[in-house]
């Protein structure tokens, strides 16, 4: 049997137990709303310490291997284009160095799409190519080339190698760097 | 932290940044673009030169043959000088970039100190 006594005890222990629940949840809303202020005050006074902190990069950071593959490309290009020039040999006598210079730049542009913010090199490597195969067309199909219509090729190498020495130049003045 | 004196240095900074970067790009882009239109007009000369020698010849189909491969020579050569003169441009608006980066991060590296500088300790 429960008693009126027991009852009215009951009733006040589940109606603290209700002030305390209404209480509690009152008051963590109220912690949230002080914490969310909080981080918002701290992210504000933090934010500009953050952006001071960071360094902007809107061009890929300079590539030592990448630099020194360019080089040596631009290397047997050159070989190629001298003797060509001065001793009017023929296509079948560098065929196998075309192929080697287009591999080569083939791996580089694939090692220059690993990078973000790289597309300038992409461009100006697969521009490289692109004269290359013209160059290869004319001995090829015509013969020897002359001076002028190697120009491209050697032009689009002085571009690449430019660049590569502006992303250099640029780690050596607090640029992004590998 | 003297916001002024802050501000003067960040600005020195930018424009010393960016003016390395402006001087090799337009030494590289005059001797580019001049050595471009020299090859051009090389080109030209001799595309004319090589149609003169194929109307020498006195058999039409080897004057005809002698002008289709002069035609070829010269697109392929006038092909690869355009390709040439693109890179250019995409070199050079890579040095923009690249100049504004530099001209960004070395205002941020002065401040960066001036910040340090004021707080005592190395913060950032």
């Amino acid at each position: 049997m429960v008693t009126r006594s027991e009852e009215r005890r009951d009733a006040y222990v589940k109606s603290m137990q209700l002030t305390n629940t209404i209480t509690s949840s009152g008051r963590r809303l109220t912690d949230r709303r002080q914490i969310r202020g909080r981080i918002f005050t701290g992210a504000a006074l933090l934010l500009p310490l953050l952006l001071v902190g960071c360094a902007v990069i809107f061009v890929s950071s300079y590539d030592e291997i990448t630099d020194r593959e360019i080089q040596e490309a631009a290397k047997t290009t050159e070989v190629l284009i001298g003797d060509v020039l001065a001793n009017q040999t023929s296509y079948r006598e560098h065929a196998k160095e075309y192929r080697e210079i287009d591999g080569a730049l083939g791996a580089l542009e694939m090692r220059a799409s690993n990078y973000q913010k790289n597309e300038a090199e992409i461009e100006l490597i697969q521009k490289t190519r692109a004269a290359l195969r013209d160059l290869q067309r004319t001995h090829k199909e015509i013969g020897p080339f002359r001076l002028a219509e190697a120009e491209g090729v050697r032009s689009l190498f002085r571009s690449l190698i430019h660049h590569e020495l502006a992303k250099k130049r640029s780690a050596g003045i607090g640029g992004p760097t590998q | 932290m003297n916001f002024e004196d802050t501000l003067k240095k960040m600005i020195e900074a930018a424009a010393g940044a960016a003016k390395i970067h402006w001087k090799d790009f337009r030494t590289y882009a005059e001797q580019e673009f001049k050595r471009l239109a020299e090859a051009g007009a090389s080109l030209e000369a001799d595309y004319i030169a090589d149609l003169a020698a194929a109307e020498r010849q006195k058999k039409a189909a080897n004057r005809e043959k002698l002008k289709r491969k002069a035609k070829l020579r010269a697109e392929l050569a006038f092909d690869s000088l355009r390709l040439a003169s693109e890179g250019v441009v995409t070199a050079a608006k890579a040095d923009a970039k690249i100049a504004a980066q530099d001209a960004i991060n070395a205002a941020l590296a002065v401040l960066r100190t001036a910040v340090n500088e004021s707080v005592g300790i190395a913060l950032l």
